[in-house]
């Protein structure tokens, strides 16, 4: 395996600085050997270490490396004191191989140069039985769009499908009758994903060629020490105040790390707060409900986008799709989304509180479909982008049966059942109880009223929603009557709640020989998803 | 089963002074052995010329009720507003004709199966049930997938209801619910019919969830046959001015 060849040879110009205020600046310059004709591109970090002990890792970066220019820069900044100062360090990497690239031929009609501007999209063609795949490596290019907004010059750029999002990568080059651009190597994060905006001036038709890259595993180099340490003075932070700001512009080069040392050391000293108050602040175990929530096994995609309009009103109305994969081993029971229209950097629209009942096993799909109506006012026309953000929570169910219990035939006689349930939510033991009493109303003596009254108690350390104790009214032919139910929409963990519920003006003949039977439902959360993505609008 | 007038009353609509609403409560006492759980009923409201000027619109005004034998009920009859250019004397000079017919239940449940598989196989409910005292029957039913090219699904019954006698059956319910592996209710879908005498029909409930709900799920299948007991009649006259 090539990737397997691909070494870290030499780490050039590592050294540590540490300033008088306890910051420790560190930098890197990482070699690697046996690097393909093609080219790679790394994913990589710096560890740091104090003897054995790693004391601060820097957040990774890509960059693409050939055996013309095989070095790649790395640099980490901590609060170490006096007593956190690294003495040595490793570089933690993995190999991102390109694939083979996909060529996409895109035409370009005359009109994409009017003067009002343009808009083309580009998709791969639909065949009788199947659709032309644009795909390289774990990529799929779902869409080229090609842009001319008046004025400019014109725009590429591609959406794109990732199956493995976080282990792929990709880049895309254009070129246009001798004019070419080519985006650098990025990361795929999510699983859809924008490019960056290729600017190229197009004459004639248009050719997108994207390569996709897959991912190592990590390695990690053997540990060195640092040669290179020295003390420099801590600067002054940067106010901002207009006359001082002139003074860091005026000021010599050597202020700009330093200055940039600052900056950063407010933010680590941010970060490193709410740490604090993460873990000292909880009055629960956090750690439990933390561990129970999944954020990244539910797959999220816009699968249909397709808008009307402009009406004569100039609104625009929005058909969506949205598919939910449930990738995880849970059984999801609920499904809560909103779906958030953002339009140039404001959001403008929405779709949200839907909740719906579903039964979802591993590998299952679910799909949810709504429409928005974009009002014009809100829509420029000349940057039809909207940034769709979906928000999902996943939940997985409890349903008991309760039991039932006969309507005595005396007035003010409470009877009651208990229920032993297994469960994961509740107190093992249920009781419910029903009494019969007169109708609220003294001389309506034909009809009376049952009360039914039960109690929980949540015994996990999770919070549990949208409880439901729900009793059908059966009456002495078997035939289900009535339904009544109370709701608790949230009960924290640890804690209880109380339902009471009843039928009225029931005929007194009518609860002869009748029955009530109880159920009971809760949801608990076991996952969440964020999912964004660009979709353009036709206008 | 003797009507006795509780109320009858009349004042303007909601056309103003253009139109009129009577308004008309009925006591009964169940003098039958059988159990009233429905009352349909029928109103003519006349002139003094004596020919029609308004009364109750559409086949029937229905209403549940419930009266074990002896019991005594109250229940309204619905009228449409009359025009006042309709009448030719006193909003009081009107008379309602009104006829109403009582109805015991029966109450047939027909089983509970699997849901189906796929739009290939059907869940076939092969039992026959005659409604004791009657010539009404259900002949079986069947409950089927309807094919979906998208997540959702509809499940369907064809519930077979026959009557061979010569009295109308004036009212039956066919009710499917489907419920999930776990026995928690998803839904339920009802639809009701008339089936005139020596006459035949399907009724066909459906319910409609996303396709992975259905994995392990069961439906239940019901019907309700109302029977007539007996229908009565009575003439008000007189009506008041609505305090």
């Amino acid at each position: 395996m090539a990737e397997q060849s691909i070494e870290l040879v030499e780490n050039h110009g590592a050294s540590l600085e540490v300033s008088s205020d306890g910051y420790a600046y560190s930098t890197v310059e990482a070699e690697f050997s046996n690097i393909p004709e093609t080219g790679v591109a790394i994913e990589a970090q710096i560890i740091l270490f104090k003897e054995d002990t790693i004391v601060s890792a820097s957040d990774p970066a890509d960059c693409e490396v050939t055996s013309e220019s095989p070095t790649f820069w790395l640099s980490d900044t901590f609060f170490s004191g006096t007593g956190q100062v690294p003495d040595s360090y490793c570089v933690c990497f993995r190999v991102f191989k390109p694939e083979d690239p996909v060529s996409i031929s895109a035409p370009v009609p005359p009109e994409i140069s009017r003067q009002s501007g343009s808009f083309l999209i580009h998709e791969p063609k639909k065949g009788f039985l199947s659709k032309e795949k644009w795909n390289t490596g774990s990529i799929t290019i779902e869409s080229v769009i090609v842009k001319n907004a008046a004025g400019d010059d014109d725009e590429v750029f591609i959406n794109l499908f990732s199956k493995k999002p976080l282990d792929s990568g990709f880049r895309v080059q254009a070129e246009s009758s001798g004019n070419a651009d080519e985006t650098i190597f990025r990361l795929v994060d999510k699983p859809h994903l924008t490019s960056d905006y290729l600017r190229i001036h197009l004459q004639e038709d248009l050719n997108v060629t994207v390569t996709g890259y897959t991912a190592s595993g990590w390695s990690m180099s053997d540990k060195k020490p640092f040669l290179d340490i020295q003390n420099i003075e801590a600067v002054e932070p940067e106010v901002d105040d207009e006359g001082v700001a002139e003074e860091v512009v005026d000021s010599e080069p050597e202020s700009a790390a330093p200055t940039k040392t600052k900056k950063q050391k407010t933010k680590k000293s941010e970060i490193s707060n709410e740490g604090v108050n993460t873990s000292s602040g909880s009055w629960f175990e956090t750690k439990v409900t933390s561990e129970s929530y999944l954020t990244e096994q539910f797959r999220m995609a816009i699968t249909q986008f397709e808008n009307d309009g402009p009406d004569e009103d100039g609104d625009v109305g929005v058909d969506f799709t949205i598919e939910i994969e449930n990738e995880s081993s849970k059984e999801i029971s609920l499904v809560k989304w909103d779906l958030i229209v953002d339009h140039n950097g404001t959001s403008i629209d929405g779709n949200v509180n839907n909740s719906e009942e579903c039964l979802l096993d591993k590998g299952d799909t679910f799909e949810a479909s709504s429409y928005l109506r974009l009002s014009k006012a809100y829509v420029d026309p000349s940057k039809p982008q909207l940034e769709l953000k979906g928000y999902a929570k996943f939940y997985e169910r409890e349903f008991l049966k309760l039991g039932e219990i006969e309507i005595p035939e005396a007035l003010h006689e409470v009877v009651s059942t208990s229920s032993k349930v297994k469960t994961d939510f509740f107190n093992d033991e249920i009781t419910i109880s029903l009494v019969r009493l007169p109708d609220s109303d003294e001389s309506n003596v034909k009809e009376q009223e049952v009360y039914l009254k039960s109690s929980i108690s949540n015994k996990s350390d999770f919070y549990i929603e949208d409880i439901e104790f729900k009793c059908v009214f059966i009456d002495r032919t078997g035939s289900e009557g009535d339904e009544t139910f109370d709701y608790n929409h949230a009960l924290a963990p640890n804690s209880g709640a109380f339902f009471q519920t009843s039928f009225y003006s029931m005929p007194k003949s009518k609860l002869k020989g009748a029955k009530v039977e109880f159920f009971l439902k809760a949801y608990r959360l076991v996952g969440t998803k964020i999912f964004t993505d660009v979709k353009t609008l036709s206008l | 089963m003797k009507l006795v007038k509780k109320r009858f009353d009349w004042d303007h609509g909601w056309r103003g002074q253009n139109d009129l609403e009577y308004g008309i409560d009925l006591t009964v006492t169940n003098d039958t052995d059988a159990t009233i759980e429905l009352v349909k009923s029928s109103c003519l409201l006349m002139s003094d010329s004596g020919f029609s000027i308004g009364g109750s619109s559409g086949s029937y005004h229905d209403e549940d009720i419930y009266m074990d034998p002896g019991d005594v009920s109250e229940f309204q009859v619905v009228t449409d507003n009359v025009m006042l250019s309709a009448l030719s004397g006193e909003a009081d000079s009107v008379t309602a004709e009104i006829s109403a017919t009582f109805f015991s239940k029966e109450f047939v449940n027909l089983g509970e199966m699997s849901v189906p598989n796929d739009v290939a196989t059907s869940a076939l409910f092969e039992n026959r049930v005659d409604i004791a005292n009657s010539d009404f029957s259900v002949q079986g039913a069947v409950v089927y997938i309807e094919p979906s090219d998208d997540a959702d699904r509809s499940l369907l019954a064809t519930v077979g209801v026959r009557n061979s006698g010569t009295e109308m059956l004036q009212k039956v319910i066919a009710q499917l619910t489907l419920f999930d592996r776990d026995g928690q209710q998803i839904q339920q879908g009802e639809v009701e019919e008339f089936i005139a005498p020596e006459r035949s029909t399907i009724l066909s409930p459906s319910v409609y969830t996303k396709a992975g709900r259905l994995r392990g799920a069961s439906v239940k299948l019901n019907a309700t046959f109302f029977k007539a007991v007996k229908t009565s009649g009575i003439t008000l006259k007189n009506p008041e001015k609505r305090k």
